[in-house]
């Protein structure tokens, strides 16, 4: 019961910052019902890679390319009451508002590379992958970007507001999501805040007071797990469930405590990694679950192409389950597990950090 | 105590707002919008008549329900892959004089057949069926990108995806400026394998890339 209210919370807590993340990204367009102004519902905060597809030489201009991500237009249930979907047959259009030197977004065969240049996306419903394509040299660093506004000129909707969309070119040695990445060793306690043991209500109210600005994180930096500085909510969540269930006592984790008490519970259910169904070739659910993540193969040949295997002891970058688990996963590794559930929290995560850094144990 | 920590998170939850997301991760299907036409090593013809090919998909099942040869359906004697953007890469002016020009297009793409669309010997793949596709053979500057692995030589592969699945790629044509894209064939043969199952190879499939009527007539433009 606990830990179905405790799902919930997270949940509700989590749910702004989960990713819609799949093999292939799409923007879903709506309109808004209040003002009727086109809305593209989608994490414009991320930056998704640009792909080495040709170069002239070694040190000449590359050409980068990815087709991710996509703009959809289908009938579907909107994300909120607030969106409607756009009627069938309305014709929509993109205009470039501004763009990286060197880019070219193109459409349905139209190359717009200038500000004020239109292409037509498609007629309500549709599915669209733009090819986003940028000519630069081999070694160029940075984001680039392409902003733009998605109007319907013959329909009853307003023009959207500017998007902007950011890439970054995978250089093939390159790790295209930054992992996190805990230093080995017993983990402190998330909310002990005088380095008891020991998490106590006064020290989670320290951690709401600097989270809502009323105290200074100094005032508990046992809450600040991640030091960024901020205390989030991932991190009040993680007090509470020291407060509640106690600080790790520094022992080694063994996977089969792992197993028990999270893979099995959030990852084996049907058509996922149970032993039946075995979805991408990993059971974590039998006996055989530990040899068929210690020092095995990914299945996904980005991670494959970058010598991830699935954990590897003492190396979570390494280690394609740990960047599997995290809230945001690189589109071309796939989806964020647990697939279409709640994100681990930052204390079950931590667990498994535990288990790869201490050795990744049987 | 712990009832109190519990309402403390909920108020911060409260402080925060709660989603509303719902669960996004259900992605629509796309509309299928290929002709299911049992084909097998298609030649190429010389005079294909250009037409929108926009995000066709190749669909993918197997011969027989759970079992039998994988098959893929897509029109391979009429359709084609449409190469419909380019880039001048290393080149000089709208010529792009030395260079190289690149031409791109994204389809027809791979789906695994659905219930709703499966026939006598179109079914759709067991759930979690991991397909790979291996060239046969591919002709000089023909190449498949699949998320930054390009294919260019045969006996290389990559894998699709496990069933059901929906996957873009991209099939390039690189050539030297000045080209004509319309002369020579350009096409890429590949099969498809079911990796850890039951399920026996494809037959060969040829698919020919294109270079849509516009671009080329672009390419010839600034190529003189």
């Amino acid at each position: 019961m606990r830990r179905r209210f405790w799902g919930w919370v997270l949940g509700c807590l989590l749910a702004p910052a989960l990713s819609s993340a799949q093999e292939h990204e799409h923007m879903d367009l709506w309109a808004d019902r209040a003002t009727g102004q086109l809305v593209l519902a989608w994490q414009f905060e991320r930056v998704l890679p640009l792909y080495e597809t040709f170069c002239a030489s070694e040190a000449g201009e590359c050409l980068f390319t990815t087709i991710n991500p996509a703009f959809l237009a289908e009938s579907a249930e909107p994300p909120s009451p607030t969106l409607l979907p756009l009627a069938a047959g309305t014709p929509v259009e993109v205009e470039l508002t501004d763009i990286a030197p060197g880019f070219t977004l193109n459409v349905n065969g139209q190359a717009l590379r200038q500000p004020g240049e239109k292409a037509v996306l498609g007629v309500v419903p549709f599915h669209v992958h733009p090819s986003w394509q940028l000519v630069a040299p081999r070694d160029a660093a940075g984001e680039f970007f392409v902003s733009y506004r998605v109007l319907a000129p013959r329909g009853p909707y307003e023009s959207s507001q500017v998007y902007t969309n950011r890439f970054l070119i995978a250089h093939p040695a390159a790790t295209p999501t930054p992992v996190p990445t805990p230093t080995r060793g017993p983990l402190r306690c998330t909310g002990d805040c005088d380095s008891s043991g020991t998490v106590t209500v006064d020290e989670v109210v320290t951690l709401v007071r600097a989270a809502l600005g009323l105290a200074s994180v100094d005032s508990c930096s046992a809450g600040d797990r991640n030091g960024d500085g901020i205390v989030t909510v991932d991190e009040i969540v993680a007090a509470v469930n020291a407060l509640l269930n106690g600080c790790a006592d520094g022992a080694a984790l063994t996977f089969a405590q792992l197993q028990r008490e999270l893979f099995r519970p959030r990852c084996t259910s049907v058509g996922c990694h149970s032993a039946r169904d075995r979805v991408a070739g990993l059971d974590l659910e039998s006996e055989q679950a530990w040899s068929h993540l210690v020092d095995a193969p990914p299945e996904n040949f980005a991670a494959s192409l970058r010598g991830l295997v699935r954990v590897r002891a003492g190396d979570l970058a390494g280690s394609f389950l740990w960047i599997k688990l995290q809230v945001q996963v690189s589109p071309e590794y796939g989806s964020r597990m647990p697939l279409g559930g709640e994100s681990l929290s930052e204390e079950e995560r931590s667990r498994v950090a535990r288990w790869i850094l201490d050795g990744a144990l049987p | 105590m712990k009832r109190a920590a519990v309402w403390l998170v909920f108020v911060a939850c409260l402080a925060w707002g709660c989603g509303d997301d719902g669960d996004r991760n259900s992605t629509p299907r796309p509309r299928i919008t290929a002709t299911p036409t049992a084909t097998s090593t298609a030649q190429p013809t010389p005079s294909p008549t250009p037409q929108a090919a926009h995000h066709d998909h190749i669909l993918l099942g197997s011969h027989h329900a759970g079992g039998g040869e994988l098959m893929a359906h897509f029109d391979f004697a009429q359709g084609f892959a449409e190469l419909t953007d380019q880039q001048c890469i290393g080149g000089q002016g709208e010529a792009c004089a030395g260079g190289t020009i690149v031409y791109t297009g994204t389809s027809p793409a791979f789906e695994t057949v659905g219930e709703d669309d499966a026939e006598e010997h179109l079914q759709p793949l067991l759930l979690g069926t991991r397909v790979r596709l291996e060239i046969v053979a591919i002709d000089a500057g023909v190449q498949v990108q699949f998320g930054g692995v390009v294919l260019d030589r045969a006996g290389q592969s990559v894998v699709l995806g496990e069933a059901p699945f929906h996957e873009h790629g991209t099939w390039q044509l690189v050539l030297s400026a000045g080209v004509d894209p319309t002369h020579g064939s350009y096409t890429v043969t590949f099969r498809f394998v079911a990796e850890g199952s039951t399920y026996e190879p494809s037959s060969t499939y040829t698919l020919r890339l294109v270079v849509a009527e516009d671009q080329h007539a672009g390419a010839l433009t600034s190529g003189g």
